[in-house]
Formats: C-alpha cells, structure tokens, sequence
C-alpha cells in the first residue's frame, strides 16, 4: 500500500473545555477527491484550520510522508497545502489577477531589492496564474477589483488562488455556499478538472448531493468525530448518516 | 508626585473614553490644554477663548470671575467640546478601522495646538497669569518641605479614582456603559442607546482632562506641545490598565511619575549611571516590553470594523510623475529665492520621509509612531560615521540609514506580535524610548561635539545646504535632496508594484489568508519596517544636513505624529500622496506660498490641516490622492 498523500492521525481540537475535534483519523490519497460532511457545529472548519496550522492541535498531519505538525501556516502552504475561507477572504484591494499572483509569487528579500529597482516593470505573465484563470473561466474579470465581484465569482476566485499556489492538495471549506443551482453543477465540473490537472481535493460542503456524487471517498463528521467513512454509494444509505442528520427516529428501538 | 497625579487623571479619561467608543483619544491631553490656557486667560481677563476658527476670538463673560465662576465655565467647554468631538468625530468613525481613529485623534491634537499659537501667539503660557487653584503653602513632610498643592493634587486623583470605580461597578449607568463597550448591538436590543452613553463618557472624561491640568499647571509647565504629549504616559498607564481598570490607571499614571523623580535622584546619587535620560525612557521601556512580553493588551470590541482602509491604486503614473515634479524643483532651485529655495528644499526632505509612512503603514497598514525616531537614528549614526570612521558623502549617510534600518527591523521584530491601536501605542513608546535613552546618550551622540554635522561634499565641491547671505540655501544641496527624493519615489513605485507590494496589500487585506496563500505575515510586516526605517532614515540624513546641528528636539516625537497626519490627508497607500505631504507641510512650498499671497497667512496653516485631516478620516480616507484616482477612474 502505497502511503497517502494526506496522513491525518489522531487529530485532536480543544477550544477551553470543549472538544471539538476527538481524535480524528483522514486519508486523502493522491488524485483522489475526499468529501467531509457532517452537521453544523461538527468540526468541519477547525479540521481545515487544524491541518493548514491555523488552529492548535494535537494528533499528527503528514503530507507526503512528511510531518507538518511544527510548521506555521504559510509554511504548509508552501510545502503544497493550499485552502479556501467560508467568508472568501480575498484580498479585497487586490484585482483577480493580483490576488492569484500573491500566491504564485511568494516574494523573499531578494525580490525586494529587484522590486525596488523596477518601477516601470512589465508585469510578466505568470502561468501559474493563468492556468486556474483558464480552469475556472475567469479570464473576462482578471483586472477586476475583489470588492466588486459578485458573490458566485468571489468563490471562484477564492479557489482559484488556492490552486494559483500549485498545491499538491486543496482544502475546500464549504465553496457551494450560496451559490445557485447552475453554479453549483458547474463547480462539481470544475472540481473534477481541478483532480485531472493532478491536484488532489478535500471537500467540505453543506450540499450533500454534490459531495456524493464527485467524490471518491467521503467521511461523515459528528460532534468532533469520524462516525463513517467509505465510498460514497455505501456511506449514502448508512444508518450512521441518517442519525446524524436527523437524530434517531421516534419511536425507534434503541 | 504633582506630575504622577495629573498623569493618573488623564489616564481615568483615557480609559473612559475607550469604554465608552473604542477610541483611544490622543487628542485627549491637549483638550486639557487648551481647556487650561482658557481658564487661566478667563481669571486674568474675563474673556473666554473660544476654541473653533471663525467664530469671534474671544468672548467676554464677566469682568473678575471667580475661581469658581472661571472653573464651572471652563468645565461646562470642556464637556461640550468633548460631546461635540464624540457626536462630529468618532461616533461617525466606530466602524473605522483604527488608523482612521488614531489620525482623527491627531488632527484634533494637531488643532489644539496650533488654535494655542494662534490665540496666544509666540508666547505661549507666558502671556498667562498661572495663579494657583489648590493652596501651596509649602508644608513639612518626611523631613522634606513640600508645597501642599501636590498632596492635593494626589487627593483629587485619588478621589476621582474612587468615584470611578465606584460609580463603573455600581450604577446602572456603569454597566450601561460596559454594555454598550462590549456589545453595541446587543446593548441596543436591550434598549440602551449607545450615542447617549458614548456623549455622556466623552463630556465627563473631557471635564477630567481639563481638570487636570488646570489644577496641574502651576506645578508641570504649560506649554502648547509639551502639555499636549502628556498624552504618551497617560496612554501608557491605560494600556497596562488594559483600558479598563481605572485603579490600575491610577496606580501606574502614579508609579510613572514617581519612578521619573526616583530616576532623577539615583542618577545624582550613582556617578556611573550613564547621563541619559533615564527618568523618561525607563518607565516606557518597562511598558514596551510588558506590551510585546503579554501580547495583545486591548480588550476586543462585539464587532470588526467594516470600513475599509485607504485604497492603493497603481502607482504607474506616478514614476513619470516624481520626474516631472524633480525636474520642476530644479528649476525652481535654480530660478527662485531663498525663501522659495528653503521651502522647497523642506518639501522635500519632508517628502522623503513621508514615503517611510506610506510604505508601512499605507501598504502594510501597520501603524508606526516612530518615523522620527528612526530619522534621529540614522542623522546621529550618520555624524558618527563622518567624524570617527572617516566615511565621506554619501556613504556616511548610507551607513546611517543602515543603522536605523537596523533598529527598525529589532523594534518590528517583538512589534508586529501586536496590531492595531497596540502596535500605535507600542512604537509610540518605541520612539520615546529611543528618544531618551539613545539620543540622549553622549557615547551615541558624541555630546556637544558630535552635533554638528560636517557638510557633504561631492567630487570636492561643497554640496551642503550653508552658503554665504543671498546663496543660502543653496541650491545644490537642494539639487541633492531632489535625486534622492525622486530615487527614494522609484523605489517606492517599483515595491509597490512588484510581488513585494502584492504580497504587503494582501497582508494588510487579510492576515491569515496571506498567510494560506503561502506569505510569510510577520516577514513581510518586518521587512516593511526595515524598508520604512531605511527611507526614514535617508530622510534623518537629509535633515541633518540642513539643520547642520544635531539635536534631539529635530526628531521628536510630535514630529512623527504631524508626519503621520500630513501622510494620512494626502494619501497614505500611495507614494505620490508622500510627495503632496511635502507640499503641505509647515515650513514647505505652502508655507511659503502663503506667506507670499499675505503675509502670516501661513499661521493659520497647521490649525486647517488639522480640521482637514478630522474631515479626512471621517468623509474621506483615501486621502487627497486616493480620492482623486478614485473620480478619475469613474
């Protein structure tokens, strides 16, 4: 068996005296795309923020067979662990193009001293850049400001610029969120090419029917822990699930 | 203990008004001020000094008032002044990010002290006739004689201390207060109203202020700037307070004042205490070091800010444009005189350090109150360079700015662990530290020797600013701090526009995901302070060759804060706003223009730009430049 690219083991969250994530054990294997679902509340958001460093935990998170627990954020980042924010969080001055170019560039002291040198500089195409832009069809509002876009778009870009860092694996964090109908078949679309350009993904969505049908495998979170997990057919019609969403039935023996 | 206690009073408002609007008002001491010179001028004259510009100077009350008549008129314009500033100024601004209120809070003190010079003129509090409120026949204490006016001054402080607490922990208007500080929605479904809380707290803590040092003026000397900055210990003492504990103010104001007279006596009595100014610098240190050692003081408010920061347009422009602009300045060099000649030459430094504030805290947003000190620094180094290593023109100058590049990047190093109003007061007491415990360290300094700068020379020929009668300034200095501006504006145009400036906005954006877009957050916030204090400190350089004696009052600290004003009202995210700056400031083309259009217009220069700056943060935060791109794009 070949090792995964994401080796989650153990992962733990305590936030003062509540538990929200309990030992929690994830595989993400290379290519593959992996749904997280589970009711709100469940753990969902503090497993991202816990795996790209952005939360305190305990438990070990191996990338590519490489421990990642001592290193910051930006660090993992950089190792190939890309994410999205529910909120977007885009960089709200900076145009589509530029945002995407914050995260292909990664600038160190020597850029400053070059940066400082060129003030007519041409600004050199980036296919870095480029190629999320093509991906997700977002050519037409390159030069447009973060603030002005619409909120279908704005989702886009938040993931265009997590793939803009060329990740080995991205962490979406609820991308369907207010998206309308044709935008969501389009993302379930888009996803699927993110994978084939050799990316793997990590899904976390409220909209079940997405997750189920473009993910290979897919884990059901509850109150902090991995109640079920397998391909997604079988996680499907697992009484687990049904439980989690709507509570045992009434009058069901126990 | 006199100056203890007025800085434990001002600290009570302090605190009060940051319960009361998330402010931390550094216009706070100077209401006090101009509250004071009022009461004073009413005793002597009977004429109340009216604090706005185009009312009527003075008015007449009554011909021999009362210390009561003068105290309960001057209270009741303090309190109005105070509901006025919260209802015109930082109600509007609650949603404002934290730049928006520092620089509001420094127009306003900008204000204060020009409406002082303008009222009173040159002489200052010597046109005043201090008489005491508080009786000071002197008494026996411990051996020691001591006026009683101190021990009642500890008196009120303490009492006002006690009816604070009392009246925050048992009222209902207390709680109504911390309600509205914690929650402001919440506190408005239950059927409060924020803005009476908010006018009520800004009306008594304006009514301390005032109090305060007109009690305190016949023991710390009044005077426009110097009562002003009594705002810096009285921050300190309520950011130890956490902006909340009015005993601990107190007790801290208390401790600051009294650790400075301590200071002052062990130095006489310890030879080898080095002779630096350790009774200002020890107690700041001692803040600056709890600040970065326990991380964020301020208690964090129900909601974020929603406005947003000052944009930053594309800068591609403005290359071309600092050409234009040089090359037009060299003409002017060469054609004008010398009063034209000075101004421009001023415009120019000034520009030169006005790009320090737009690159860190327009492009990074982070706050800096240091851009003096850091030019102080390199100025200093500079000198040292030139007199003990030999280095000639420029490169004592370079290895000035690398010194204070140098310090920059050590105080951003523990500084940016803080954000917001924190890393303000942080560098704040950064720059009062440097001020006193480094430019006041004859080993640093080289003492009396040290402070006269030798002048630059370039292939031999004498480029410094001192000339003979009509040839001064001369216009080959000016030629020289022209090149470097408009090097320096390059500069500034190409990080801004290259990855480096992309990944500074996205920082100043949203910190946490710059940081999982892979952006190092604190390296790039340090390397903006490194970049900052460099250009901070050619500009240091450039104004240590046209003082040509070194002194620390040249890099004080309400130079940073009138810096930082001037930056903010021009356009403080892009670098042709620095270049305006330089226009606008005092002692600039402007001054000189007015001056030209009327003789002594340019009095009235500091106190308009202080309202413009106020309307700036309110109405405008793009500053003249932002705004101007923003209509044009349209």
């Amino acid at each position: 068996m070949t090792t995964p690219l994401l080796d989650v083991r153990g992962l733990t969250v305590r936030y003062g005296g509540v538990v929200a994530l309990d030992g929690v054990d994830l595989e993400v294997g290379a290519g593959s795309l992996v749904g997280l679902i589970g009711p709100n509340g469940a753990g969902k958001t503090t497993f991202i923020d816990a795996v790209t460093g952005f939360a305190r935990a305990a438990g070990t998170v191996a990338f590519e067979g490489r421990s990642l627990d001592t290193l910051s954020p930006h660090a993992r980042a950089r190792a190939g662990l890309a994410r999205t924010f529910q909120g977007g969080a885009l960089f709200e001055d900076l145009s589509v193009e530029d945002q995407l170019r914050v995260a292909a560039e990664r600038p160190g002291v020597r850029d400053l001293l070059t940066d400082a040198c060129k003030p007519w500089r041409r600004v050199r195409r980036n296919e870095r850049v480029e190629q999320p832009l093509e991906l997700l069809g977002l050519d037409h509002c390159r030069s447009t400001p973060a603030r002005e876009l619409p909120h279908g778009t704005r989702r886009l870009v938040g993931i265009a610029r997590a793939l803009a860092a060329a990740p080995r694996l991205v962490l979406l964090d609820e991308p369907a969120a207010g998206l309308d109908p044709a935008d969501r078949a389009r993302l379930g679309d888009h996803l699927r090419a993110i994978v084939a350009h050799g990316a793997s993904v990590l899904l976390v969505d409220h909209d079940v029917d997405l997750v189920f049908s473009v993910c290979d495998v897919v884990y059901v979170l509850d109150f902090g822990a991995v109640i079920v997990h397998g391909p997604p057919g079988a996680v499907r019609i697992h009484p687990a699930l049904v439980e989690a969403y709507l509570g045992t039935a009434v009058g069901e023996e126990p | 203990m006199g100056g203890g206690s007025v800085v434990a009073i001002l600290a009570l408002g302090v605190v009060l008004t940051y319960k009361a609007s998330g402010t931390v008002n550094f216009a706070h001491a100077a209401l006090g001020m101009y509250v004071a010179f009022a009461f004073y001028e009413l005793r002597a004259t009977g004429e109340l000094v009216l604090p706005l510009l185009g009312l009527p100077d003075r008015v007449a009350i009554v011909d021999r008032p009362t210390v009561f008549t003068a105290m309960v008129t001057c209270l009741a314009l303090a309190a109005a002044l105070g509901a006025l500033i919260y209802g015109l100024v930082f109600r509007p601004l609650r949603r404002a990010p934290a730049l928006a209120r520092v620089v509001a809070s420094l127009g306003l003190l900008l204000y204060f002290i020009a409406l002082i010079d303008l009222r009173f003129g040159a002489r200052g509090a010597t046109a005043l006739v201090i008489r005491n409120v508080l009786d000071a026949t002197v008494v026996d204490f411990a051996g020691a004689s001591v006026p009683l006016d101190r021990f009642l001054l500890l008196a009120v402080a303490l009492v006002l201390t006690g009816v604070l607490w009392l009246a925050y922990r048992y009222t209902r208007f207390g709680l109504a207060t911390r309600a509205t500080a914690e929650h402001e929605e919440g506190a408005i479904q239950i059927g409060l109203s924020p803005d009476a809380y908010g006018v009520a707290n800004w009306a008594l803590a304006s009514m301390l202020a005032a109090l305060a040092i007109i009690l305190a003026a016949p023991v710390v000397r009044l005077d426009p700037a110097g009562t002003s900055l009594l705002i810096v210990p009285a921050v300190a003492a309520a950011l130890v307070a956490r902006f909340n504990s009015f005993v601990v103010a107190t007790a801290v104001g208390l401790a600051i004042g009294m650790a400075q007279s301590e200071i002052l006596n062990l130095q006489a009595d310890h030879a080898w205490l080095p002779e630096i100014g350790l009774q200002q610098g020890v107690p700041f240190l001692v803040i600056l070091l709890t600040l970065l050692v326990g991380g964020s003081r301020l208690p964090h408010r129900g909601r974020p800010p929603t406005r947003s920061l000052p944009e930053s347009p594309d800068p591609r422009w403005t290359g071309v444009g600092v050409l234009v602009v040089g090359g037009i300045a060299v003409s002017g060099l060469l054609v004008l005189d010398g009063d034209w000649r000075l101004g421009i030459i001023i415009s120019t430094i000034t520009a030169v350090l006005a790009l320090s504030v737009v690159v860190v805290t327009g492009f990074v947003g982070q706050i800096s109150l240091a851009p003096y000190a850091f030019a102080g620094v390199a100025a200093f180094a500079m000198v040292r360079f030139a007199n003990d290593a030999g280095f000639g023109f420029p490169f004592d100058a370079l290895a000035g700015a690398a010194v204070a590049t140098t310090v920059g990047v050590l105080v951003a190093i523990p500084a940016v662990r803080v954000r917001g109003l924190d890393l303000a007061i942080a560098t704040l007491a950064a720059a009062v530290v440097i001020e006193e415990l480094i430019f006041k360290w004859t080993w640093f300094t080289g003492g009396a020797a040290g402070s006269r700068v030798p002048p630059p020379e370039l292939f031999g020929i004498d480029v410094g600013i001192a000339a003979r009668g009509t040839d001064y300034p001369r216009a080959a200095f000016g030629i020289v701090c022209i090149v470097v501006l408009v090097v320096c504006t390059l500069a500034v145009v190409g990080l801004r526009r290259g990855a480096t400036g992309r990944a500074w906005l996205a920082v100043r954006a949203d910190e946490r995901a710059a940081a999982a877009a892979g952006i190092n957050v604190v390296g790039a916030k340090i390397s903006a302070f490194g970049v900052s204090a460099f250009l901070a400190g050619i500009g240091g350089t450039l104004l240590a060759y046209e003082r040509q004696i070194l002194s620390p009052s040249s890099f004080a600290v309400l130079a940073s804060l009138t810096l930082l004003a001037f930056t903010y009202l021009s356009g403080i995210a892009a670098p042709a706003g620095a270049l305006l700056a330089g226009v606008l400031a005092s002692g600039g083309i402007l001054t000189v223009a007015l001056d030209r259009i009327d003789d002594g217009a340019s009095r009235y220069q500091l106190a308009t730009a202080g309202l413009a700056l106020v309307a700036a943060a309110v109405l405008f935060p793009n500053g003249i430049v932002g705004s101007l791109a923003r209509i044009r794009r349209r």
